[in-house]
């Protein structure tokens, strides 16, 4: 199949899955909340933290009682395919320091503006003015990393 | 109780979608821009198309689609807390995942795939997380406490 035709049939659904998580699956409030890859993640370590620790972090309505496992379901479904397809990868990490701090930087960032980029586009569809402006900051973002690599890739040639 | 199950199937089916098609949402934006590759771009008009559609539809057959769509309901722009921090979060977002060579989905499908340079960066990620949920969130408490 055509790469362009499957990546739009694959973020159609996935899409779609975020529609229906929140219609008729009881994934929410808030809204546009039926994937959401630092905001899911966050209430998990967050209900666990609290269950354990004590803590009394912040934690969305939703995942109170239960909270939502869609991280655990992505590294399971990614290990799955991976398996069928034999396509486990165990390389090498270049500069593990710069990747764990850029992990930090970015779960930060988008825990500030309250969604990973999934999310963003998913609650941007919705009609959140403020996701709309949130969305064309992180192309102005992205704009600027690639300009910054571009510079750096020149100056170090 | 249903939502959890809800949100592991939705996991383990996004995810297995994800490693079959390796889509990131960042590579969406940075290809077209970096060398004209508009391949990828077609993942944001997907998903915004389908969960469009899925509102839309869901919405219709008597699903909870509360307010939709938004844009109706959201107040003026103003450059006060929220509109404040979806700004700085965006253009954080932006910056730090092209650096970093994707968006978190892709990272959490990669990590399942078993690369170490993924894992690497979900440890940050994690720890990021609880980070903000510890201290971050009560300086931007104070913060939109001293705006207004």
């Amino acid at each position: 199949m055509n790469r362009g035709i499957s990546m739009f049939i694959v973020a159609f659904a996935i899409g779609s899955l975020a529609a229906l998580a929140q219609a008729f699956l009881g994934v929410a409030p808030p809204v546009a909340y039926g994937i959401c890859m630092v905001g899911h993640p966050r209430d998990l370590l967050v209900w666990m933290a609290n269950g354990i620790l004590g803590t009394r972090f912040a934690i969305q309505p939703v995942s109170v009682e239960v909270p939502v496992l869609t991280a655990i379901g992505v590294l399971a479904g990614s290990a799955i395919s991976a398996a069928q397809r034999k396509e486990f990868r165990t390389s090498s990490v270049r500069s593990p320091a710069l990747t764990f701090i850029l992990g930090f930087l970015v779960a930060n960032f988008a825990l500030i503006l309250g969604a990973c980029v999934l999310r963003a586009v998913v609650f941007a569809a919705y009609g959140n003015l403020h996701m709309i402006i949130g969305f064309l900051c992180i192309v102005t973002g992205v704009v600027a990393g690639v300009e910054y690599l571009k510079r750096k890739g020149s100056a170090s040639q | 109780m249903i939502h959890a199950l809800a949100t592991l199937v939705i996991g383990l089916m996004i995810g297995y979608l994800g490693q079959r098609s390796r889509i990131c949402f960042i590579r969406g934006i940075s290809h077209p821009y970096l060398v004209r590759d508009f391949g990828p771009a077609v993942a944001l008009a997907g998903l915004s198309i389908g969960s469009l559609t899925g509102f839309l539809t869901f919405g219709a057959l008597g699903g909870y689609v509360p307010g939709f769509p938004h844009l109706l309901e959201t107040p003026g722009i103003n450059l006060r807390s929220p509109m404040l921090f979806a700004v700085i979060g965006g253009l954080g977002v932006g910056f730090f995942s092209v650096l970093a060579g994707g968006c978190p989905f892709r990272f959490h499908v990669m990590a399942g795939e078993g690369r170490k340079a993924a894992a690497t960066y979900l440890i940050g990620f994690y720890v990021g997380i609880i980070y903000f949920s510890a201290i971050v969130i009560k300086v931007l408490k104070a913060l939109m406490e001293s705006i207004g």
